[in-house]
């Protein structure tokens, strides 16, 4: 069996037991969690490396004003809002938006299912790019028009850093292939074009209007309300970032959900029609920046997820940069330059016409690369065979099923127990990865039955209706519909050892509440700090801080004596909050939630980016723009 | 704290002998009645909470048989390779009682 705990050894001591029971000497003598005491600093230095929830990082971030600075006419004549409020109460219908690393798609529950909503080019995807210029922002299709004149201007991949530190290995490792430059600021990422920086958030926040601005075109209405979805295996500070976005773009979140539960959600409500029996789907989602595995039983419209695992780095984004690479040598044969010597817009040409490669190797033995007039006049071209591909990619199709038995392992499940194993994202069409998976689950047929570019919106707009009252007493489809999903990394403390003490393990059921029994780790010690961590490493400086607190009030005991009942609460939301207190002790009780409202950028920043982006949006309305 | 008192079978409401088939279908009800994007009552989430974690514990095979015998449903813990090495008097291990969470 999977062992989702980290092993808890012997010199972090003490038992694990109730509070009110002396006579119940510790059970659980491997077991032990200890505070760590207040004055040992060591072990609290180490854990401060990715801390996200400390002063340092919450505190007003200065980033050079960003705003394109706008014509100064967007004054009353663009204020009126496009589109009445029919009530304050009538928040109108809950969209559902997939915000992809490389495509954004946005659905709506319409007469009664899901409904994908073209964009104004008539796309029901849109490229998640938004490139900055001295008079406009453009967002989708336009930007990356406009990036073949000024690549260094667009920018796409936000969801590739955006909650990531700048040191992030994944984060360094992709920099030298990006047209765009990104720079440091305050230890995250944040986009540089000219002498402006944009954060990640900000430029997720331009897709997200995109997305709403296509909504309220087809629904002819206002927008409010959104469930966003995410790579399953977002940690934290990415949820928060992305919340942090849809806040920017005016979106209230009814829901974060995870990319593959939404998928299942859109798969599921098709299958289950008339058909009550139970089934156990693996849903591979192979996008262009993320890879996300989920196995989930459906069970007469309950959707429980059983476990999660993916690779946050992982993605048709990795193959095009393999085969950039890969052909970069034969550039410089061929036209005399290297092109990655600052020349962007060679790049973004070598790139785009290695994504064509990519997709055109999905149905066809080999296929050729041509570009016009790559670099000084000269053109490139060559071609390669599917073989070539595998072999160029192999260290990427290597880490395709890892999460799949992490998975399954964590599922305490076998691969001929899924049922079906359903492909989303644009990346399963890579005829490779469909063989590893047929390999691995053998003799099953790999469902492609839903659009693996819209199955995600579609499970969001799923889950957006289930969520909006109006909607679910309106319709029958929805009823009883449920969806249960899990905690996607294990949550706990840490210890006087350094060692992590996991309260919640990763795949837990939320809503879900569970205490522990934690004592003191030195005689007389009056207070003691509670760090909380989430991640799977033995060692908490190997894990993600969310954020701590100090307890005082520990009566003067020795050692051991002082019971410190500690317990996590996850809400339906995600939410998580810490309660502990002193055992015994009046008013001792401390509490921390783990704010959704705690992400790398503070309120001030978010309101004034949402100011600019609120502007945006009205010229974009008057001036017919995007 | 939440209160998680009750025992695991009766908030599931399901036999001792129950098989975990019938522990699955029991939960998948409840769920479907005390999920709390589906049931906006005051308690239904709290409740849900205690149905999520009995089930936690009876679905796991080791952890029921954990919490048959000892009567407490904590996580599983890995056994501790570095016994000797503990620096202070340990209260020898007896049984645990049920945690109250």
């Amino acid at each position: 069996m999977a062992v989702p705990f980290p092993e808890l050894d012997g010199d972090a001591l003490e038992s694990n037991r109730r509070p009110e029971s002396p006579e119940d000497h510790g059970f659980n003598e491997e077991g032990i969690p200890i505070l760590p005491d207040i004055p040992t600093g060591a072990h609290h230095e180490a854990s401060s490396g990715g801390l996200f929830f400390s002063p340092d990082d919450t505190e007003s971030r200065q980033l050079p004003p960003s705003p394109p600075p706008l014509p100064e006419n967007t004054g009353s004549s663009l204020d009126p809002p496009e589109y009445d409020l029919s009530s304050e109460e009538d928040v109108g219908p809950v969209v559902g938006i997939d915000l992809g690393t490389t495509f954004s798609c946005v659905a709506v529950w319409e007469g009664g299912r899901p409904c994908v909503i073209a964009n104004n080019m008539g796309n029901r995807t849109t490229p998640s790019w938004a490139s900055f210029h001295s008079d406009n922002v453009f967002v989708g299709e336009a930007a990356r028009a406009k990036a073949s004149r000024n690549p260094q201007c667009a920018v796409y991949d936000a969801k590739r850093v955006i909650g990531r530190k700048w040191s992030d290995t994944s984060v360094q490792e992709s920099l030298r292939l990006w047209p765009f430059s990104l720079a440091e600021h305050r230890g995250n990422c944040a986009f540089q074009i000219g002498s402006q920086l944009y954060t990640p958030e900000e430029v997720s926040a331009y897709v997200l209007a995109k997305m709403k601005h296509a909504a309220e075109d087809y629904l002819g209405r206002k927008i409010k309300k959104a469930v966003v979805t995410v790579p399953a295996y977002f940690n934290d500070a990415q949820r928060q970032a992305t919340l942090d976005a849809a806040t920017i773009a005016d979106l209230e979140v009814a829901r974060i959900i995870n990319e593959p539960t939404a998928a299942a959600l859109a798969y599921g409500l098709e299958k289950t029609e008339g058909d009550d029996s139970l089934q156990t789907l693996l849903v591979y989602d192979l996008g262009g920046g993320t890879l996300d595995v989920t196995i989930l039983v459906l069970d007469g419209g309950v959707f429980e997820v059983k476990s999660t695992s993916g690779d946050t780095n992982l993605g048709g984004q990795d193959f095009d940069n393999k085969l950039v690479e890969h052909f970069l040598p034969e550039v410089k044969a061929q036209c005399g330059v290297d092109i990655t010597d600052n020349k962007a817009k060679a790049m973004k040409k070598l790139r785009d016409a290695c994504q064509v490669l990519k997709h055109n190797l999905s149905h066809s033995e080999t296929a050729t690369i041509e570009v016009d007039a790559l670099i000084n006049g000269k053109d490139f071209d060559s071609s390669l065979s599917r073989e070539k591909f595998v072999e160029i990619t192999h260290s990427l199709l290597e880490r395709c099923l890892k999460p799949v038995k992490q998975a399954l392992q964590d599922a305490r499940m076998s691969a001929d127990e899924i049922d079906e194993a359903v492909l989303i994202g644009g990346s399963t069409r890579i005829v490779r990865v469909q063989q590893l998976l047929e390999e691995m689950f053998p003799g099953k047929k790999l469902s492609k039955k839903i659009n693996p570019d819209e199955a995600v919106a579609m499970g969001a707009a799923i889950q957006g209706a289930n969520l909006s009252r109006a909607y679910e007493t309106k319709d029958p489809r929805l009823v009883g519909i449920t969806l249960m999903d899990v905690t996607p990394l294990s949550l706990g403390i840490e210890l006087a050892s350094g060692k992590m003490s996991t309260i919640i393990p990763r795949n837990t059921t939320i809503p879900y509440s569970h205490t522990r029994v934690y004592k003191n780790n030195e005689d007389y010690q009056t207070k003691a700090i509670v760090e909380v961590f989430e991640g799977e490493e033995k060692y908490t400086k190997n894990n993600r801080l969310l954020g701590k607190f100090t307890l005082p009030g520990l009566p003067p005991k020795r050692r051991g004596q002082v019971q410190i009942p500690i317990s996590f609460t996850v809400d339906a939301n995600g939410v998580l909050e810490v309660v502990a207190c002193v055992s015994g002790e009046e008013g001792t009780t401390k509490r921390l939630v783990i704010q959704k409202d705690k992400g790398l950028l503070t309120e001030d920043d978010i309101q004034r980016k949402a100011k600019i982006l609120a502007k945006w949006e009205r010229k974009c309305r008057a001036e017919k723009l995007n | 704290m939440t209160t998680m008192n009750g025992d695991c079978y009766s908030i599931l409401g399901v036999p001792a002998a129950a098989t975990t088939e019938e522990i699955r279908a029991a939960y998948r009800r409840l769920a479907r009645q005390y999920h709390p994007d589906l049931n906006t009552g005051p308690q239904a989430e709290a409740r849900m909470k205690e149905i999520n974690h009995a089930y936690a514990t009876l679905s796991d095979p080791q952890r029921r048989r954990h919490y048959d015998i000892y009567g407490v449903s904590d996580p599983p813990t890995v056994e501790s390779n570095r016994r000797s090495q503990q620096r202070a008097p340990r209260p020898s291990a007896t049984r645990p009682s049920e945690p109250r969470t």
